[in-house]
Formats: C-alpha cells, structure tokens, sequence
C-alpha cells in the first residue's frame, strides 16, 4: 500500500488548500443559517418587521393621524429625527428604515376635495417589501374616501373604525406540511456545499495528483514491481479516502449548524439528500482527474479548479436559484453537474411528507449525474491512456 | 538602486503568469459568470406564466361575493388574454395534497378572511397573497355598502378601491439600481484584495529563510527597506493595472455602470488595491510558515473577506451589514463594497469608508514594518 500512504502523506501536507473552502462554508453557514430567520431564504411575507419612517408635514390631523394608526398596525413605525433628503438617504442606505413616508402638509383635508395630495415614498435600493407597504396606504386611503363620499357629514372617529373594520384581517399564509424549517436550512445548506465540495475535493485532489503524477514520478514507479492496475487502484481507494473524509466534515457541519433533529437526520429524506451529495461528491473527484490528466502545475490546477467550482456554481443554480436566471442560462446549466444535483437536492428537500412524487424526479436527477461521472471517468481513462501511448 | 529594484521587479511581476490569472483573468472569467448569470434577471419580475392554484369553497350565486370567480377573471399582465390563475377546484384535504406534491403552488380556502394555504413562500405565493387580501377587503367593503345602497355602482366602486393614486415613489437611482450590482462590488472587491497574494510574495522574496530568492536579496547591498518598498510599489503598479482593466472590462465590455463619477471610482479601486498589497505584506511578515502556507493564508483571508462582502451571495452582504457591524467595520471587502455602494448610491463616496480603507492600509503597513524589523540572519 505504498501509493495509498504515500497519498496520503502528500494530502496532509497540503490540508491548508481544503481548511480554506470549508471555513468559508462553516462561516457562510453560520452567517446565513443564524440571520436569515424562517423564511429559509424565501421572499418575505408579512411587514410586522418591516421598518418605516414616516415624514409627518400633517400635524394632528385626524385621518392623517388615522393612516398612521392603522399603518403602526401592519408594520415598525421608527422615528425618523432628520427629516432632510440627504438623512433620509442616509437612513435608507444604513437600513434603519427600509420604506419613507412623506405626507405632505395638508394631506388630511386634500382628502376631502376631488384631488388629494400624493403621499411620496422612497425606498431601501432592491427592497420589494415596500409594495405591501404602498398597497396598505392605498387600500386604506381608497376605503376612507370612498365612506367619506358617500357620507360626507360621518364623524372621523367613526370613518377611521369603520376604514379598520373593512381592512382588519390580513390574509395569512398557513404551512401544510408539518416539515418545518429544518429540512429548508438543510435543502440550503447542501446547495452551497456543492460549491465547497467541489473547489475543496478537486482542488486538494488536484495538489495531490499534480505531486504523484509528475513525469519522473510516474517513470519511477512503472519500473517498480507494484503493476500498473495495483498502483492506479490505490490512488482511486487513497482518493476515495480523502474526499470521503471532506464530505463527511462536511456533512457534520451541516448537521451541526442546521441543528436537524434526530428522527430527520434517520428519515430517508435526508439520506436521498446525502446519498446525492455523496455521488457529486465522487464527481468532484473525477473532475479533478481530468483537469490533472492535462496538467501537473499546481497553481494551473487551483486555478482551474476554482473557475469550475464558481462557475458552475453560479450557472448551475446554487449561489443563485434557475428561476431567477433567464431561459437560456437555465439550459446552459444543464450541461454542469451542479444543475442536476441542485434539482435532485431540491427536489426532495422540499417534497411532501411522503416523498411519493419527488422520487422519480430524483431518480432521474441521479442518473444524469451516474451518468456525467462515467463520462468524467472514460475522459480521463481516454486522455491518461493516449498520453501513455504517446510516451508523455 | 531602489528604481533598478523597482524596474526588475516589475518587469518579474508581470511575467507571473498564475499571478496573472489570479489577478486578471480570474476576474474577468467571473465577471463573464455574473453576466451570463444575472443577464435575465430583471425578466423574471413578470410573470411569465398562469399561477396553478387549488381553490376551497362553496360556489356563490352572488358574482360579487363568488371569490373563484373575481379570481378566474383577472388577467396575467394588463391586456394579456391569459388569466393570472389556473384553478382547481378541490376539497381543502385534496388541496392540501395538491399542494404538497407540488401540483399547485397554493390553496385558496374561501372564508371571512380567507386563508392560503402553502408549503414555501416564494414570488407565486406572494403574488396568491396580494391578489386574495385585495379582493377579500373590497368585498368586505362592497358588502357592507350594499346594505346601507343596494343600486350602488360596484364595479366602480372595486375600481376605485384598488387604486395606487395616493402614493407617489421617489425612485433612488431607479435606473441605475440592479440586483445583481453588489456582486460586481464584491467582484471587484476581490480583485482588489487579490493583490494580497502579491504582497504575500512580496515579503516572502525579501526573507532568506523563506526563499531562495530571500536569501540572494538579503545579501544584496540595497537596504531592506529599500527593497520591500521598492517591491511592494511595483507590485502595487501591477496589481492596480490588472484591477484597473477588470474595471474597464465590467463597464466598457459587459457595459455594467458602476457608478456616476469615474475619479472616485478609481480612487476607491486604488485605495482597495493598496490594502490588499499592504495586507498580504503583512500576512508574509507575520507568517512562520513556509511559501505555500503563507500564500494559503492570504488566499484565505481575501476569499473570505471577499465572500463576506457578498461575492457568492448578496444575501451575506446585507445580513453581515444589519446583524454584524462590527464585521463589516473591520472587514476589507465589506469597506470596499461599501464605498462603492455608497458612491452608486449617492453619487458621491462616503468619506468614512475612505478613512476606514486609510486606517486599514496603516495598519497593514504597521504590522509588516514591525514584524519585518530588526529581522536579520546569521552569517554563515
């Protein structure tokens, strides 16, 4: 077992290359998983948490003062001290308020004559929530007219409750399965591991190959008495070993950060997921044998290593999610392995409790990534053996 | 002797070829990512399909009240001739089942209000939610009229509830601001900060313990200082010509706009440049470890730094912003992100994070210069 230790004892000394990928995931994960709360990385619902300033230029007037009311019900109303553009600016950028209400002085009698005053708004830079917030002003703001023109003589008081009254309930999403977040934390968590996966297995890999497959090296030990079959089975078994290991820390820390309960860590929903990581995991190491077969420098591989672990990252749907790509862009993803794992990963992550339908999507998503290893594999037994016969 | 030192080492820096690819193409490769990625990502703000729904409840002999129907009726986009949903109708356990194997993306249950049921909350759901609250309260306020004048006019009165008259948006930056801006901050943030492996280089050249290139340095008649400084300023003419080109790749060829005043822009891409140089210096002079170590370390430091700043995720930007400040006060990428976000943003760049860039450059800077100190070899 020669070659088999001998990998090993090059893997160790080149640890740092893979600790580098799994801090940042470890760090990502943390960041993520702690502050993203429980929408899993879905769009938020509900505004009670959204923060708006109001511009108050209206005083006391009552149905201003309603608005306001009715507006502190629905969302976080925070003060707002300088109220010039540029603070305003300022308070958007920091996030202190993500929408702004300027009601113009006014406001509360323009709404009494045919042509009310606008209320003008501004918002965070790429906040969508501020929609809900502009729908309330506007629903509420219709509905008080519309009584007050029909009424015109109703007592304020009495408009504002009846104005509460039409817009009292807010329509609740209701969750119908009983999966809860765990499982969304974890659907997230092994996306972006993919990423880790793949730049940690084929960039130690890389290292590792690059040292053992070195032209004299490799003359060295075909005159050796271990055969060609024995010293080739041992790098794949040493290589099985030392990627396995990657996964399976990885694994760990995900179990860890998740905090995935017990009796979901032995469901089969997470052993799919697993078993999927595991097989992208053995194309990471592929990978990593073609882009070794071509090269043997070091630097040449990390770096080739890197543009495929961003890249198909990013085309393939785990930084950012197919449906927010355009057509083409989600066809050219097809042609990566990240896309099909991201789908498998997905697909069962986020299924019914009984997995009935997901299943043979899964099945389907695994084949095309079987079938992408063997083709990785015949690559790089192609591009070796051509090499071999031309004496490089 | 310091412009000969300068000279050959620029000339070294630019023959690095990994140096090179880390520096230039490396970016330039991502940028390419981001854009093919991010090209069609304000398309997907329309919808381009019917929502597939299942809906739960009694049907009304009442057309104004008969909420399956209001919603059968709306269309996909103003004029389209496709309607906004596809419905099913199901019994509330059939619609539970249907959501749960995905068939459709949400169940409406008829009711005073009514409820959605879902397993996720994503754009489809959001848009269920909108469209539902806005039909229930104009029903609600349609039903509580007609008791008081049953010959009201209703379609006008539903026409005039749902209006958006009464609020006016002040656009920030409106055509200027894109989602998929900050990861071409963090981009170029990156390439930045990649100058730290350079400046890792820098001082390993410098260190006879570290390299054969050290020891024939060391022995050289040039003071230390001279030569770090030396290399390390043309280290940094390198690394700013690279970054620069990223830049001028991203805005000329991608035609990404990344902010309205081009000076401010480069001082912050130079400022940026210097901190990762000074950065990596300081990691080669703190380091013990051998070469590949020390270019690990700053490896490392600047991916991570980088990330933080939202390279693989705006998500990360944003939560690192609210949830830890304290991080991204201290980190590199966060300072440089946010200065160009702040020059995006306001048309000017925020002095603070420009002192901040100073203040880290200093410190970078310091910490080399106190490491590299009084550091001398034996004679043997």
């Amino acid at each position: 077992m020669t070659v088999f230790k001998s990998f090993l004892k090059v893997a160790r000394r080149n640890i740092g290359s893979v600790a580098i990928y799994v801090i940042i995931m470890l760090v990502m994960s943390f960041i993520m998983l702690s502050y993203l709360g429980d929408t899993g990385g879905d769009l938020q619902v509900s505004t009670s948490d959204y923060k708006v300033a109001v511009i108050n230029g209206d005083g006391a007037d009552p149905l201003t003062q309603g608005l306001l009311s009715f507006l502190g019900s629905r969302a976080q109303l925070v003060p707002l001290e300088d109220t010039g553009e540029k603070a305003v600016l300022v308070t958007l950028f920091w996030r202190e308020a993500d929408h702004v209400l300027r009601i113009p002085a006014g406001f509360g009698q323009s709404l009494q004559t045919g042509h009310p005053l606008a209320i003008t708004t501004m918002s965070s830079p790429n906040d969508y929530a501020h929609m809900y917030v502009d729908t309330y002003v506007n629903r509420f703001l219709a509905t008080l007219r519309l009584y007050q023109e029909r009424s015109p003589d109703m007592d304020p008081a009495l408009l504002l409750a009846q104005v509460n009254q039409d817009l009292k309930d807010e329509v609740i999403i209701a969750p119908v399965s009983g999966q809860g977040d765990a499982y969304l934390s974890t659907v997230w968590y092994f996306r972006y591991a993919s990423y880790t996966l793949l730049a940690a297995v084929a960039s130690g890999m890389g290292v590792v190959m690059a040292v053992l497959q070195k032209k004299r090296l490799v003359m060295r030990a075909r005159v050796s008495s271990t055969s060609e079959t024995s010293r080739n089975i041992q790098l794949f078994l040493a290589g099985l070993l030392y990627s396995s290991i990657i996964w399976l820390v990885l694994v760990i820390l995900g179990v860890a950060v998740t905090r995935l309960p017990l009796a979901q860590l032995l469901a089969p929903r997470f052993r799919l997921i697993l078993l999927s990581s595991f097989l992208y995991m053995l194309i990471c190491m592929a990978i990593s044998l073609v882009v070794s077969s071509f090269t043997q420098n070091r630097n040449v591989i990390t770096g080739v290593n890197n543009v495929i672990a961003l890249g198909s990252s990013f085309l393939g749907g785990v930084f950012v999610p197919v449906e927010v790509m355009g057509d083409q862009v989600a066809a050219m993803g097809k042609a990566l392995p990240a896309y099909w794992y991201t789908q498998a990963v997905r697909g069962i992550g986020e299924a019914a409790d009984n997995l009935g339908t997901a299943l043979p999507g899964y099945w389907r998503h695994m084949g095309i990534l079987g079938l992408m290893l063997a083709v990785l594999l015949a690559a790089t037994l192609l591009i070796n053996s051509t090499k071999r016969q031309r004496g490089l | 002797m310091f412009l000969n030192v300068y000279r050959y080492n620029l000339k070294s820096a630019f023959r690095q070829k990994i140096m090179l690819f880390w520096s230039l193409a490396f970016p330039i490769l991502m940028a390419t990512f981001f854009f093919v990625a991010f090209g069609n990502i304000g398309a997907s703000e329309r919808l381009k399909e019917p929502i597939r729904i299942a809906y739960v409840g009694q049907p009304q002999a009442l057309q104004m009240v008969n909420l399956r129907d209001i919603l059968a009726q709306i269309p996909l986009h103003e004029g389209s001739s496709q309607e906004m949903f596809d419905i099913r109708d199901a019994s509330e356990a059939e619609a539970r089942a249907l959501v749960q194997e995905k068939q459709v993306s949400a169940a409406v249950v008829a009711g005073d209000p009514p409820r959605i049921l879902a397993d996720k909350v994503s754009v489809s759901q959001v848009v269920v939610k909108q469209v539902v609250e806005q039909v229930a309260t104009t029903q609600r306020t349609i039903m509580n009229l007609m008791r008081t004048d049953p010959k009201a006019p209703f379609q006008e009165i539903a026409t005039a509830l749902n209006t958006s008259q009464y609020t006016q948006a002040v656009p920030v930056n409106k055509d200027l601001m894109q989602p998929d801006i900050i990861y071409y901050f963090a981009l170029l943030a990156m390439a930045s900060l990649g100058a730290s492996t350079a400046g890792a280089f820098t001082i390993v050249s410098q260190q006879a313990n570290k390299s054969p290139e050290g020891a024939r340095n060391t022995v050289s008649p040039t003071s230390k200082w001279s030569r770090v400084f030396a290399n390390g300023l043309s280290t940094y003419t390198v690394q700013l010509a690279t970054t620069l080109v990223v830049v001028g790749y991203i805005t000329l060829v991608l035609g990404k706009s990344l902010g309205r005043s081009l000076p401010e822009l480069l001082l912050i891409v130079a400022m940026g440049t210097l901190m990762g140089v000074a950065m990596g210096m300081a990691i080669g002079a703190l380091s013990r470890g051998n070469e590949n170590m020390i270019v690990g370390f700053s490896v490392g430091a600047y991916m991570l730094s980088s990330f933080l700043g939202g390279l693989m995720s705006a998500d990360i930007q944003r939560l690192v912003d609210t949830n830890l400040p304290w991080l991204a006060a201290i980190n590199p990428g966060s300072m440089i992100v946010k200065a160009l976000y702040s020059l995006f943003y306001y048309g000017q760049t925020e002095a603070r994070y420009l002192l901040q860039m100073l203040l880290a450059i200093l410190v970078f800077a310091g910490l080399a210069a106190i490491s590299l100190r009084r550091r001398y070899h034996d004679s043997i």
